[in-house]
């Protein structure tokens, strides 16, 4: 029965140094991370934050730029004012042929 | 309204082709010296038209013109006709060249029916030319849109379906060209008359 106060003053003892040990170890590997954790937490979001807009901003000049380009694929089909001459041209000088043509046949051979 | 490339079985491209060459043929028989510079201006007329897009809501039409070329030119129209859309297919990739013979049956004859119904039904006074000509200028595009739904239906295609969506889309068309038709017949009139006489008319010949 003496050993019951030194029991009881030494489990508390041990209790003491378990908890130090079970925590120490823990606390200090927590301490830095829980003093830089809300720098280091404001400095990653805002770089994803910036990651994320700039994301979305080359996202939408390359919704642009497909738009653009459809659009001027759209333009290439469209004839352009030489190709439209150029018919013109085509059709007046075909017509212009035929036009000898009947000339010189209404004229008949030889007679020039 | 032009048929594509591959869109027409081979056979309906090969008939429409061997039919559209013989009626050019024809068409170009007909053809007086003095007539050409008028059916020159007129292939130039309908190989531009079908440039000028008239925007309409969301999208745009293209005038077609195959009646008034057939008021204008009688049976020339034909050759015109088909001279413009060859020079379209090659510079501009309208239609294909397979398709030619399609596309050429589906704007010439209906300008050869409104070209005819002009000559035979015009008369003498100015308003009633004037409404005549109008009313073949629009028609034409109507012939052409049953056309192209009786060229389709060779290929398999609906007619009734492809007649009523070729005839709707065109509807806006169909006004603007019976206003062009009759603004011209009316210019020609005091300008010009002489050249709405049809000199290869079938009841003038003899």
């Amino acid at each position: 029965m003496t050993e019951a106060p030194i029991f009881r003053r030494t489990w508390p003892c041990a209790l003491l140094l378990l908890s130090l040990l079970w925590c120490g170890p823990a606390a200090a590997a927590n301490q830095p991370p829980v003093a830089d954790g809300p720098a280091l937490d404001t400095a990653c979001g805002e770089t994803l934050a910036g990651l994320q807009t700039q994301q979305e901003e080359l996202a939408r000049d390359i919704r642009r730029l497909h738009r653009e380009l459809a659009a001027l694929r759209e333009d290439l089909t469209q004839p352009g004012l030489n190709e439209i001459l150029g018919g013109i041209g085509y059709i007046l000088g075909l017509f212009g042929v035929a036009f000898f043509v009947m000339g010189r046949k209404n004229r008949g051979p030889g007679k020039d | 309204m032009h048929i594509s490339d591959g869109v027409l079985p081979v056979g309906a491209a090969l008939a429409s082709g061997a039919a559209s060459l013989a009626i050019a043929a024809w068409s170009a028989r007909r053809i007086q010296g003095e007539e050409l510079p008028k059916v020159a201006v007129v292939t130039a007329s309908f190989f531009v038209a079908s440039l000028l897009h008239v925007p309409l809501g969301p999208t745009s039409v293209h005038l077609l013109i195959p009646g008034l070329v057939g008021v204008l030119l009688g049976r020339a129209a034909f050759l015109a006709i088909a001279l413009g859309l060859v020079l379209q297919s090659l510079l501009f990739q309208f239609g294909g060249l397979t398709a030619l013979g399609a596309n050429a049956l589906m704007m010439g004859i209906p300008a050869l029916i409104c070209g005819w119904l002009f000559q035979t039904f015009k008369g003498q006074a100015r308003k009633r030319q004037v409404l005549v000509g109008g009313l073949a200028g629009g028609l034409g595009t109507v012939f052409s849109g049953l056309i192209l739904a009786l060229l389709l239906a060779t290929g398999g295609e609906d007619f009734f379906g492809v007649a009523r969506l070729a005839l709707l889309a065109h509807v806006p068309v169909v006004a603007i060209e019976a206003l062009v038709s009759a603004f011209t017949v009316s210019f020609l009139l005091k300008v010009k008359p002489e050249l709405l006489q049809a000199r290869d008319a079938l009841h003038r010949e003899s």
